[in-house]
Order: structure tokens, then sequence, then C-alpha cells
């Protein structure tokens, strides 16, 4: 074994984790080379080290500024929650029909515009690719490769 | 099923049962132990309080669905974590490189440090040299190592359980723990020569 080799099992040879005959290999190192027997002291005083790090105390009205975020943020969900219907009925309702309307007048106006009447998908999927400069990448024309891909 | 007999989960059930109390008990018994987690992995008593408030309120919104599966604090530690390792993702990223020096004049603090541990311990100064090394050694290792090592130092968990926190195997947990272990000893050598 080498240094590297100890260096990586030190660890484990710390905490008594080592197969007898690896052990038995590590400590027949140890006491041929000072550099490792030096690494292995460092080790576990590093690690005392940790105790440096002491954490701070939560300031004391910690609980009752999150109650009241809490309650706040409660009441906000229950006013969206009680608004919710009567503004998906003014708004996203009719968007979403009209949205539903013009694409199925702009499918239908363009497939009779070209003459796409083909019973195969995939020649119609082609002639749409060869007329890609008419669509010009717009949503229409994505939606309308991803239809006849389908 | 011991965990069922754990005061914590006793008070969450009763909690998702509409005592409010229950919560407000929970959170007394336990923000500490969340603030001082949050406060070791981000190193900023702003930012771990934040993070404190996130996850109790992660809990209290999770109530309806709560099906006790493990101990309280194991689910707690399990929330913490996740919190934690999303708000790091979320930041910027620090790199510090394994061989950058620490910025401290070593030369000249490291007797003095070593004395400040084992001497002096009043001397408010170089203790706080000496914590703004560990600190930098701690923000220097990889989240889930960084983890690991609080979890295991500081919070007192098993392996077990950390493995349980981390949603990993015990090896993987030991041999995170292995690899920080070196890394913070090259961090921290030049501070426990003597």
């Amino acid at each position: 074994m080498d240094c590297r080799e100890i260096e990586k099992l030190l660890v484990r040879f710390l905490e008594g984790e080592l197969s007898s005959e690896d052990n038995a290999k590590l400590e027949n190192h140890l006491a041929a080379c000072p550099a490792c027997r030096k690494e292995k002291e460092l080790l576990p005083q590093s690690w005392k080290m940790l105790d440096n790090y002491p954490a701070p105390e939560l300031k004391p009205d910690f609980t009752a500024c999150l109650m009241q975020r809490i309650h706040t943020e409660e009441q906000m969900v229950a006013t969206v929650r009680s608004g919710m219907p009567r503004f998906v009925m003014r708004t996203t309702v009719p968007a979403t029909v009209m949205l539903a309307l013009l694409f199925t007048f702009l499918w239908t106006s363009n497939l009779r515009l070209r003459g796409y009447q083909s019973e195969q998908p995939g020649a119609a999927y082609f002639s749409i690719r060869d007329n890609r400069d008419d669509l010009a990448d717009t949503d229409l024309g994505t939606n309308l490769e991803m239809y006849f891909l389908r | 099923m011991d965990y069922l007999l754990d005061d914590d989960v006793q008070l969450m059930l009763r909690f998702k049962n509409g005592e409010e109390s229950c919560f407000v008990e929970l959170v007394e018994r336990h923000k500490e132990r969340v603030f001082r987690l949050a406060y070791r992995f981000l190193g900023d008593h702003q930012e771990a309080e934040d993070l404190t408030q996130e996850v109790f309120l992660k809990i209290y919104c999770t109530k309806k669905n709560y099906t006790p599966q493990a101990k309280f604090t194991t689910w707690l530690y399990t929330v913490s974590k996740n919190t934690c390792l999303n708000t790091l993702r979320r930041k910027k990223p620090f790199i510090v490189s394994l061989n950058q020096e620490l910025e401290l004049e070593e030369d000249k603090l490291t007797p003095q440090l070593a004395a400040a541990v084992s001497v002096s311990p009043d001397n408010a100064l170089l203790r706080q040299e000496l914590l703004a090394a560990v600190k930098k050694a701690l923000d220097s290792l990889p989240g889930p190592q960084r983890m690991a090592v609080i979890l295991y130092r500081y919070e007192q968990l098993s392996y077990e359980e950390i493995a349980r926190v981390m949603d990993s195997s015990v090896n993987a947990v030991k041999s995170l723990l292995h690899r920080a272990k070196l890394q913070l000893k090259e961090k921290l050598e030049r501070y426990v020569k003597s």
C-alpha cells in the first residue's frame, strides 16, 4: 500500500471498519511512515474543529410571525378560490371557445385552399412540409404538422 | 410501526383532524432544530430563518395528505433537507477550488488559533477567525456531503437515520461522510497544526 491508498482508508480505519487484513497492512504502513501518522492525527482533530460552529438562536417571535403568514396566505387562497368561478365564466371559457373556433376555421380553410384532401396522412404531411415557407413556422404551422404526424 | 407512538406523530395527526394548536406545539418543539440545520447549511441568518418558515409552511400545507410513515423528526429533516438543497440550487453557483487558500494570514494566525482552541477560549477575535475557517470549509463541501456532515456531526443522527432522510443507503451515507472528512481535513489542517 502506498500513501495515497492509505489516506483513502484512514477514515474507515479510525472508525474500525476495515477488515483485519487491511487493518494489519495499514498499521504496518503507519509504523514506518511519519507523514501518514500525521495524517491519521489530523483527521480527528479537524473533525473536532467543527465544534467551533455554534448556531445562533431564532428570534423569539418566530412562531407568531409564521402563524400570521400562514393565516394571511390562507385568506388570500380563500379569496382567489371564491372569485375563481366568476372569473372563469367571464373570461377563460369565452376565450377558449373563440380560440377553438378560430383554429377550426383556419385549419379547414387551409385544407380547402390547398386541396389537401388526400386520404393518406403521410402525403398531406409531406405537402405541408413542402410549403413550410407559406406557414412561416407559425404556431399554426407547427400544430398542423403535429396533427398530420399523428 | 413504533413511530405511531411518537408524540410528534400524534400531534401531527391531531393537527390533521383540525387542532391547530398542535401545529403550534410542533413548531415550538422543532423550530430551533430546523433553524440550526438551515443556518449551518446556508451560513446566513436571514436565509435560514426564511427557510425555517418555508419548511413549516410545507408541513402545514401537507396536513390533509399526512400519513405517518416514519418518526416525525425523520420527516421534518427530510422536508428540511429537500428545501435546503433546492435553495442551494436556486442560488448563484459559488465555486470554491479544493486548492484555494483560506483568506486568512495563516502563518501569523495558525499558532494563535491553535492556542485559542486549547488555552484561551475567551479570545473573541480568534474564535471568530476560527469560526470563519470552519464555516468556509463546510461551505466548500458539495450540498449532499454538507448535509450529511450537519446531520451526523451536529444533529447527532445515526447512519441509518441519515440514510432515511437522504433517501439513500447506509453505505452511500458513509461514503459521503468519508469524503467530507478528508476534504475538511485538507481545508482545516493548517489550523490544527500546533
